[in-house]
């Protein structure tokens, strides 16, 4: 039974699991020290610490299925809008951070900002590209 | 050709056109190509726009908009540029009268516009099957790949040998991959999809159409329709009013007591604000002198926010009076007479703001926020008029917000029309002898003002070698009054800027300036 929870979960670990991926795989390559501490924590603490997305993503997931839109493009819609989000997530925490000063845009403008943006984009659709089976069958359940 | 892949063909082909003309350029003349594509493509896709009213009114404001980014190049011009660009297609694409719903549609488009892309493309059902091998292959190499990872690194801390041939391709895939993403530009492919994003929220149609639906349901004439008390009840808002007045608020006389209620507010109200502009007319219609030693801001600017929030919160008093039934009720002479009262009032007390905010320009010259309350008082007496032929007609809130959005997008427009940095420095220094010249304020207009700083240098030199005298502190390497080197900085900026720029960031504002800096020997090489 394909549940918008269950599939919700399924993208949220998804997610979080590509992201200590790609961070440790960059880490690693870097040569840091502490790499291995950097990825023991992430898997331990990630996705204790990131739980409270599933509140944002479980609507997310039912209103696509609602849109009057094909499948295809309602998964489209999801990964869209849950790039949306950690997109804002980032630029919050990079304005609360201080990490932006001067000109907003010009930070999005650089190789570094462009690629993880771009970065953000293809983990999100690996993630509901690869939950696609059991989001099909939600959005074919009788509404 | 099918329509729906032309619109996959148009918005793609916008993307990039998107691209080669904003890349790192400014919205000037580049705009104008962008423009003609988007509005060609979009009267292509919905043929029907052209006979609407609305959106021929629309298209000429745009256009206006369009000529100003070209001339003057104004934060503003841009902002009514993409203002009436989204109106447009919302009125082209949906059936509205009212300019909020319109941006609503418009939303509802940026909000689905990933969705309306990919729905139109149809998946080769052949090539599905191959696919599906390739993700099986995908799922079964993860982890053979992070065990091979993992156990990479282990040996390569094992064995100096191994660790050494790694490193060596290491450096060597580390060089093709730099060659490779130099070549390839990662911020332009982001720029891309921008393009993408925004070509499609102004092409494509939502199918949620909940906008122009719900504004089908609205009317300009108030309908007067029967609620029972339970249905009342329902609303929060009559829960707390109910609260406050106990039966009177939902017993038989219900209605007369609101009436009631109403009018005493509107005398109580009319009398205090009548005090108040006896005082205004007094003290700054026929009697207003400035006062040796006491600033001018003391005097006249302070409180001109609050004035205006009230005028505003009074609109909100009259609207929550005549939101429903006392506009039928037959005993309500009384309270439409307190609330034309209050209106005259208000409009009294705009015209007092008004003059405040002459009185303060007098002095002190013109400035952002001196001018955007005088806009801002402009649509302030639209709203008054608005709200008294609300009631005079029994109209609805949607006939007052419609209205009113239409006055705000003509003003909107025709304030593009003037380069207000450009008349701001004009005036100031027109009147140097005669206001406070804010040397530092001057100095923050935009590039345009800068031939009129630079002929009146004299004027700059003037004040600094005053503010020099009344400084003690000789830090000349951060000096906030070093005017004249300030001014020299801003050309050399300005210079350094139009050098990074093609021709399609041209715009007449940054020519003419050119032009002046080039007579005068300043700039050299500006292609």
């Amino acid at each position: 039974m394909s549940t918008p929870f269950s599939i919700a979960v399924k993208i949220w670990v998804k997610t979080i699991t590509l992201a200590i991926f790609i961070c440790g795989i960059g880490i690693i390559l870097e040569e840091r020290d502490w790499a291995i501490l950097f990825i023991g924590l992430s898997v331990i603490f990630g996705y204790l610490v990131t739980s409270p997305l599933l509140i944002i993503i479980l609507p997310l997931v039912k209103w696509s299925s609602r849109i009057p839109y094909a499948n295809r493009a309602k998964m489209a819609w999801l990964i869209f809008l849950l790039f949306l989000l950690y997109f804002l997530i980032y630029t919050l925490f990079m304005l609360l951070t201080g990490a932006i000063h001067g000109d907003f845009i010009e930070v999005f403008k650089t190789k570094e900002g462009a690629i993880f943006i771009l970065s953000i984009i293809v983990v999100q659709y690996i993630a509901v590209r690869s939950t696609r089976t059991s989001l099909y069958k939600l959005y074919d359940q009788p509404k | 050709m099918n329509k729906d892949l032309v619109k996959i063909i148009l918005v793609t082909a916008g993307a990039v056109l998107f691209n080669l003309v904003f890349w790192n350029e400014k919205l000037a003349i580049n705009t104008v190509l962008f423009d003609a594509f988007l509005l060609s493509a979009l009267f292509f896709l919905y043929p029907n726009a052209r006979k609407s009213a609305n959106v021929n009114w629309l298209l000429l404001g745009h256009l206006v908009s369009l000529a100003m980014v070209v001339v003057h190049n104004t934060e503003l011009s841009k902002i009514a540029f993409v203002v009436t660009l989204l109106l447009v297609a919302g009125f082209a694409e949906y059936t509205h009268r009212s300019a909020w719903f319109a941006g609503g549609s418009m939303l509802m488009n940026a909000v689905m516009v990933v969705a309306s892309f990919v729905e139109p493309i149809k998946v080769n059902k052949g090539k599905r099957i191959k696919r599906k091998g390739v993700s099986r292959f995908i799922r079964f190499a993860i982890f053979p790949i992070i065990l091979l990872i993992v156990f990479f690194y282990i040996y390569r801390g094992a064995n100096n040998a191994f660790s050494e041939i790694a490193d060596r391709i290491g450096a060597q895939l580390d060089l093709f991959f730099s060659h490779f993403f130099d070549f390839f530009s990662w911020q332009r492919l982001l720029f891309l999809l921008l393009g993408l994003l925004i070509t499609g929220s102004l092409l494509l149609k939502s199918k949620l159409d909940y906008f122009s639906v719900r504004e089908a349901r609205m009317n300009d004439g108030l309908q007067r329709f029967r609620k029972t008390l339970r249905q009342k009840r329902s609303g929060a808002f009559f829960q707390f009013v109910e609260v406050v007045m106990g039966k009177m608020a939902s017993g038989m006389l219900a209605l007369k007591n609101e009436n009631t209620t109403g009018i005493i507010s509107l005398v109580l109200l009319n009398m205090l604000l009548l005090l108040v502009n006896i005082i205004d007319v007094n003290f700054l219609w026929l009697h207003f002198q400035y006062k040796e030693g006491l600033p001018v801001y003391k005097m006249v600017h302070e409180g001109t926010e609050l004035l205006i929030v009230s005028i505003v919160l009074a609109m909100a008093i009259l609207l929550f009076f005549f939101k429903g039934n006392l506009n039928f009720y037959k005993r309500n002479k009384w309270l439409k007479y307190g609330a034309y009262a209050w209106i005259v009032q208000n409009a009294m007390l705009v015209s007092s703001v008004f003059l405040r905010d002459y009185y303060y320009i007098l002095k002190h010259g013109l400035a952002y926020k001196r001018i955007g309350v005088l806009f801002f008082l402009l649509m302030v007496l639209v709203g008054l008029v608005t709200v008294f032929l609300k009631i005079w007609n029994k109209r609805t809130n949607y006939f007052l917000f419609r209205v009113n959005a239409w006055a705000g997008i003509v003003v909107l427009v025709l304030a593009t029309t003037i380069h207000w940095d450009e008349f701001i420095a004009g005036y100031n220094l027109k009147r140097k002898n005669t206001v406070d010249l804010d040397v530092t304020f001057l100095l923050s207009l935009s590039d345009k003002a800068l031939p009129l700083l630079d002929t009146n240098i004299v004027a700059l030199q003037k004040r600094q070698n005053d503010a020099k005298g009344l400084n003690t502190d000789n830090n000349f390497s951060n000096c906030d009054t070093c005017f004249i080197e300030q001014l020299k900085q801003r050309e050399k900026q300005f210079e350094q800027k139009q050098k990074g720029y093609t021709w399609l960031s041209w715009n007449y504002a940054d020519a003419y300036t050119k032009q002046y800096f080039r007579k005068k020997g300043l700039i050299t090489s500006i292609h």
